[in-house]
Formats: structure tokens, sequence, C-alpha cells
């Protein structure tokens, strides 16, 4: 398979390269003042002034980001669709199915016989559709659609040990 | 440029002033050295990796994951050391750290990292510096259990060292400021105190206490784990280890920013010929961090579906509220401080200005990560090493070595040369974002990290890595250049001794009178109550309970342990004696070593062969657990009204936190 962005984590990638060049700008200008000589108490009533303001655009930011992550959080799959019993071991994983239908709605229910594993699922196409744990002793359920036609691949996405790059395995969809 | 360097770095009164300044310098070189000796050598380690993953050459995945185990390991001891020379420098001008306690936490920190690169290196350890459990003991042939008993053990003392160095901390700073409330500013907030103490002792106070809730649950996970290798009826759960395993790991890379951060409230200023000194934005800022460090880790186990959703959401808010202090206080202060300001440009206040974007592009990473619908595409792909590093490698080791060279050039008497300082900030800069660059280019893509070999024909953006991060190591190279060079200048003309104290300082006190935990005969009754209330354990009905369960009896052990501290408090407090019981010293080795004791007690091979003879039984709770209660509460009197307490409370929270995940036997 070979890989391509996802929506997301290429937005997430978006805004870190604007924020890197806001900030690598910011550190430019302030860089090119430092020559100059400015009184402290100038820059101490403009600056304290301004803080107010940073100071609510930023809590602002922080509500944000919580709220998106209260709305977007994948936790209330689980329900709707067929369960599918997913085992890690080391280095492999069984699937008690290894072959679905196009638009067919799955619920893995994910654990481990062993250590920890992560459970990293990448559609036909390449992109990465998130991952969820496989615990020794609890099951994490995660709700998926399977849209593309094709062999959607797992991933082994937390550390399991000397062959955990092999960890890898593949399922197919078909209409 | 020869006005910054001609400030004295260390402000006491005349009489204290010269002996502290030697000994600063001694003991904050002594760290830096040791710490950027170990970040050379674990940074080649990383290279080596990044080259193999590139598939430059061959490196057997055997090797790979033990080298990657040191490697984070390492790491994170190395900036620590510097992160604790370089506070310690800059605290002892106004507070009274002792020396000879700074070399206990050197040679502990020291003693775990060998032990951690023995247990590697001849135990084949590699289950990664985050050791979750079960892993350490399902090596499948690679390592044996000795091998998870030397790396645990090496944790251990890392863990010691640096609880060492924050009861230190703690307890000077609280001695010299007059009390918690006073030191952490909330008497000035309250505006009880017109005269707040600076920002570093602010800030090292914060990470002091952060520090040893960290050490204790720190103490707690090696300790629960160690129990399993001496008995493998001992049973934890894999999710409450996977908790306490990331609060320990999550806070102690957190709290070594936070400690540098106090360290550019002090060498900032005198590049910028401004002061920085508290206000009350400062403080919030401050105590908000105190809580937001203990209450961020659960981000690690966003992906854990049956963690406790209260736990992920808390820690959603508090990953990127955490942004707030930083980005509304410190930077924002020291952009202030330099805007305008005739910067004076050395090679220390260069690295110093070059970590400040390190550390907000780093935590921009580590903020978007934190969103959940974020991290679930995001987790554990090389978006995690690409935000870590830009703050660790950009921020806090830019910071570790402005420390040096800020050490240095003021030994030479000059700044470096302009050559070098150019090249060599330049070079790692350029190597270091270019490094992380691929890392959060090939995160976004889904690439997974910790792999020894890269999947999906993905090594490609490896080996640009590794040419970017080669391009660091030569700037480096030409940093230790620079530094041989101002050695040498300083061995050829030493720079003249301190000027006498800067005006404002006040004398450092070094033997402060301290004072007994409980004062109030209100506290005295509570403290009595509770000593009633824990000594139900011992008694028949307490007993029955404790047979219950495993849990129950974990709880019977640790409430036996409280009783014996609260017995020993009540009786220093009615008689208004027991100051004297114990030596500081001792004390504090008391604090450190005495939960080690009486949670290893608690694994059943110890105990079992006890339970059918009731003398021998009652012997074994007198002398595993009201003992070490009794010696704890002594050390607790000793330590005095905050450190006694917090030393206290995080030892008996680590007792029950043990009953809540421990069963087995």
């Amino acid at each position: 398979v070979r890989l391509h962005y996802a929506s997301t984590p290429i937005a997430g990638l978006i805004a870190l390269c604007v924020l890197t060049a806001i900030i690598a700008a910011m550190f430019v200008v302030v860089a090119r003042s430092s020559r100059r000589d400015v009184p402290f108490d100038r820059v101490r009533d403009v600056g304290y002034r301004a803080r107010r303001w940073w100071f609510a655009l930023l809590a602002t930011a922080v509500v944000g980001s919580v709220a998106l992550s209260v709305v977007g959080a994948p936790y209330a799959s689980g329900s709707g669709g067929r369960v599918v019993h997913v085992v890690g071991r080391q280095f492999g994983w069984s699937l008690d199915r290894t072959r679905f239908e196009l638009h067919e709605s799955v619920v893995f229910d994910i654990t481990s016989g062993d250590v920890n594993h992560g459970f990293g699922l990448y559609d036909p196409r390449g992109e990465m559709i998130g991952s969820v744990q496989a615990m020794p002793g609890y099951h994490n359920r995660l709700s998926v659609t399977l849209d593309q036609v094709g062999r959607y691949t797992i991933a082994c996405l937390e550390f399991c040990g000397f062959d955990h790059h092999l960890m890898l395995a593949s399922f197919q969809v078909s209409r | 440029v020869t006005e910054a360097l001609a400030i004295p770095f260390v402000a006491t009164t005349p009489e204290v002033g010269e002996e502290a300044a030697v000994e600063s310098r001694r003991v904050g070189g002594l760290f830096l050295g040791i710490g950027l000796a170990l970040f050379a050598v674990m940074g080649l380690l990383g290279l080596a990796m990044r080259f193999a993953q590139g598939d430059a050459y061959h490196l057997s995945p055997v090797w790979f994951y033990r080298i990657m185990t040191l490697h984070g390991a390492g790491m994170l001891v190395a900036a620590m050391l510097c992160q604790i020379g370089a506070v310690w420098y800059l605290l002892r001008a106004d507070v009274g750290l002792r020396a000879r306690r700074a070399v206990a936490v050197l040679a502990l920190m020291v003693a775990g990292a060998v032990t951690v690169l023995l247990a590697v290196l001849a135990g084949g350890f590699a289950a990664g510096w985050t050791f979750l459990y079960p892993l350490p003991f399902s090596g499948v042939g690679q390592w044996g259990s000795n091998a998870t008993a030397a790396f645990l053990m090496g944790l251990g003392l890392v863990g010691a060292g640096f609880q060492l160095f924050c009861l230190d901390v703690l307890l000077q700073t609280t001695a010299r400021f007059g009390g918690l409330a006073r030191t952490l500013g909330i008497d000035y907030l309250r505006d009880r105190d017109p005269d707040p103490p600076p920002p570093q002792v602010i800030a090292a106070a914060v990470v002091a206490i952060d520090g040893l809730i960290t050490a204790a649950i720190g103490t707690l996970t090696v300790v629960a784990l160690y129990g399993r290798v001496l008995d493998g009826r001992v049973d934890i759960n894999p999710l409450w280890a996977k908790n306490v395993t990331f609060f320990f790991g999550h806070s102690f890379a957190n709290l070594i920013i936070y400690l540098a951060v106090g360290a550019i409230y002090v060498l900032l200023p005198r590049y910028a010929g401004r002061p920085w000194k508290t206000t009350k934005p400062i403080v919030y800022a401050w105590l908000a961090t105190l809580v937001f460090v203990v209450i961020a880790y659960s981000h690690h186990l966003y992906m854990d579906f049956v963690q406790p959703r209260a736990f992920e959401f808390i820690s959603a808010f508090a990953s990127s509220a955490a942004a707030i202090p930083v980005l509304v206080v410190t930077v924002y202060t020291a952009v202030m401080l330099i805007w305008g300001s005739r910067y004076r440009w050395t090679l220390a206040s260069t690295l110093l200005y070059l970590g400040l974007p390190g550390w907000l592009i780093g935590g921009a990473g580590a903020v978007i990560d934190s969103m959940i619908p974020m991290n679930f595409r995001l987790h554990n792909t090389l978006w995690v090493p690409a935000h870590f590093h830009t703050y660790l490698l950009l921020a806090v080791m830019l910071w570790a070595m402005a420390h040096a060279a800020h050490l240095l050039e003021r030994w030479a008497g000059r700044p470096a040369r302009r050559s070098l300082a150019l090249a060599a900030p330049a070079l790692m800069v350029v190597g270091g974002y270019g490094l992380v660059g691929t890392w959060f280019v090939s995160g976004a893509l889904g690439i997974p990290r910790r792999y020894a070999v890269e999947p999906f024909d993905t090594a490609g953006y490896s080996l640009v890595g590794a040419l970017f991060a080669t391009v660091f190591a030569v700037g480096f190279l030409l940093l230790l250049v620079a530094f041989v060079d101002l050695a040498l200048a300083g061995r050829a003309a030493p720079a003249a001794t301190p000027a006498p104290a800067a005006a404002g300082y006040r004398p450092a006190v070094l033997d402060p009178p301290g004072q007994l935990p409980v004062q109030s005969s209100r506290r005295l009754s509570l403290l009595a109550a509770l000593t009633t209330v824990t000594l139900v354990s011992v008694t028949p009905a307490g007993t029955r309970v404790a047979e219950h369960s495993i849990r129950w009896h974990h709880v019977a052990h640790t409430a036996m342990f409280l009783a014996g501290a609260t017995a020993v408090m009540t009786a220093a407090a009615a008689t208004g004696r027991g100051r004297a019981w114990l030596s500081g010293d001792a004390a504090l080795a008391v604090a450190i070593v005495v939960p080690v004791v009486f949670m290893v007690a608690m694994t059943p091979r110890f105990y079992e062969s006890l339970e059918d003879d009731a003398v021998l039984h009652a012997a074994y709770h007198a002398a595993f657990f009201l003992l070490p209660g009794a010696l704890m509460g002594a050390a607790a009197v000793r330590l005095g009204r905050s450190v006694g307490w917090i030393a206290l409370l995080t030892s008996a929270g680590a007792g029950l936190l043990y009953a809540a995940g421990v069963s087995g036997g």
C-alpha cells in the first residue's frame, strides 16, 4: 500500500505550518527590534494593554479545541454493525472475519492476548482511518464503515517487542 | 556584551557570596558537563537509528529496539541533569541549596543511567523507555527477568535522584521565603506579602511539588513491576499500569521543560538589561501550571476507549490550556524584555533566544495532537517524536547549551568567537528543524513510530531526516569547538571574581529553623483522630476487613503505615519536640527509601509463609508497616510544615494507589 494524506492530519499539518511561519516571523521581527533602543516603560504599557486581548483570544482557542475533542471523539463507536473480534499477539493479528462487503458497518472488538498493541487501520487508498489500543484484559470497540473496495491494512501502533514492525495484517472489501 | 558578562551571577551577601559563587559554578558545571556528554552519546545513537530506518545500512531490529530504549531513557536523564544543574546554579543565589546533596542527586542519577545501560547492553532489555506492562515480562527470548529488574532499578535510582533534588529545593525555598504560601506567591496574590520571591523561585517550587508527586508515582510503578519480578503471582492491572507509567513518564519529561523555564527567568534579563520581576500574572500562571502538569498525562491513553471518559476530557482541556501560561506570561514577557532592549548577542544569549520559538512550535505540535479526533489519526505515528523533539532538542537542549556557554563565556571573560557563535546555532537550527520537519510530514501521512524498518516503502523520509540530523551534529561539534576555545581562554586568564552583592538581594538563610508540621491544637486533635482511625487496621476488626480481598489487604497495610507516621507526628506536636529525632539528611533518606520498603513488603512471597503464625504475622506488620510509618513520621517532623506533609501524603497516596492496581498471591 502507498500512503496518502487523510484530511484530518493534513489539516493539522497545515495548521502547524501556518503557526510555525507566524512564530518564526515574529521572532525575526523581535530580533531586529533588539538592535534599537525603546524605553522599557513604553514596551510595558503597550504589552500589558495588548495582553488582555491575547489572553481572551487564547482562552477562546482552548474552549474551541476542547469542544472539537468532545464532539469529534471516536468514543461513541461500538453500536450498530456486525462485531468482528480482533486479537493482537506478538507479532500478528487474528480477526474472526477477513472478507467484507462494500459499505458494511463493522464494530471491531479489539483486545490483546499478551502485551499492549495498537490497532492502526489504513484504507485501500493508503489513508490512515485511525487507531485504537489493544490491551490485555480489556476490549476497545471501534465502529468503521468500509467505504472502499480493496485491501485494508492493519499495522501495530504500540511498541510490542522485536518484531513490532512486522505486525501487519489485512482484510478484503469487495462489492 | 562585556557588561552583560560582568553582572554578578551569584548575588548574595559578601560573606556567602564568593563561596556560593564558586560552589554554584562547580555544581552547575558538573551537571551540565555530564548532561551534555550523555546528550552527545545518546544523540549519536539517535543518528544511528535514523540512518538505519533510512536504509543507509543494516541494523538488526533486536539492536534497533535496544538502542531505542537506551536513547529514550538516556536522553531524558541527560536533559534532566542539564536543567537540574542550570536551576541549581541560578537558585543558589537566593536559596541555600546544599552542594553535597546535589552531588548525591548526581550520583543517584548517573548510577541509574549506568544500571539502565547494563540492563540494555548486557541484559538485552528492549521494552522501550515507556516499558508498558506487561511487555517487560514478555521479551520473547530477548531478555529475562534479571534485565527487567536491572532496568527497573536503574529507573528507580534516577527517580530517587530527582526526588532528592525536589525535596531539597522545596525545603530550602520554603525555609528561605517562609512557608509554602509565600514561596508560591499565594500570599502576594492575597495582598499579604508586598515582597514576593523572584519568579525562578516560584517556578522551582512548582516543579518541586509536581516532581514529588511524579517521583512518588514513579516509585510506585517501579515497585509494582519489581514485585512481579520477585513473585510471578503478582498481578498488575494493565490499564492501571498504563496510567501510572504514563503519569510518571509524561510528568517527568514535562517538568524538564518547566525547570528550564525557571533558568530563563534569570539569564534572559542579564542580556536584555531589564529586570524580570514577579507579577500577579506570573503567580497565576505558575499555580495553573502546577495543576495542568499533573492532570494532562491521560492524552497518552486517548486511544484506550476503556479509560474513564472524564480523564480524557480533563486531559484534553489541560493539554491545550497549558499553553496559556506559556504564551500569555513567560514567552510574552520574554519578548517584552527583548523588544528594543539592545539585547547583547553572545553565543549563550543567541541559543537562549533560539530556544523560545522551539518551545512554541513544539507546543503547537503538541496542542494539535492533544485534540482527540486529531490524535485518533496521529497517535503513535511519527508526529509524536516530531513534536517532543521540537521542544526537547530545539528548546530544552538549546537552553542547556546556552547555559554551558554562559558559564564558559564568563569564565573566559569574553564572548565566543563570532564565526562559531553564528555557525554552530545556525547549523543546529537548520538541521534540527529539518529533522523534526520530516517527522511531522511522516506523522501526518500516518507512518507509525518505533519501527526498526519503516513500512509502506517510506524509508526515504528517514534518510532525509538522518541527513538533517547530521547537519545538527556538525553544528553541535562546532559548539564544542567554541566551548574548548573558551575553556582554554579561561584557563589562560581567569576572569575576575564576582563583584560584591547586587542591591536588592537578601542573604540566604543557610540553616533555617523550620517549623513542626502541626502547630495548632485543632490540627493536633485532627492528627490524633487520624491516628486512631488508622490504628483500627491493627485491631481484629481491621484484620477481618483486610481478609476480604487482596485490595483491602493492601489498604490495611497502608493504613498501618499511616498510623505509625501520624502517631509519631502527634507525639512530636504534643511534646513540642521531634526536630532532633532525625538529622536533615537522614530525614531525606527516609522519605525516599521508606515508601519503597513498605510497598515491596506487600509482595506475597514475603508474607505468605508468616500468615499461619500469629506472632510472626504481627511482627511482620510491625516491622514493615508500623515501623517504616513511624520513621516516615519522624522524617516528616524534621522536614517541617510543608515538605513533611507532602512527603507523607505522597507516600501514603502511593500505597493506596498500589492497592488499586496490584493483586495476586
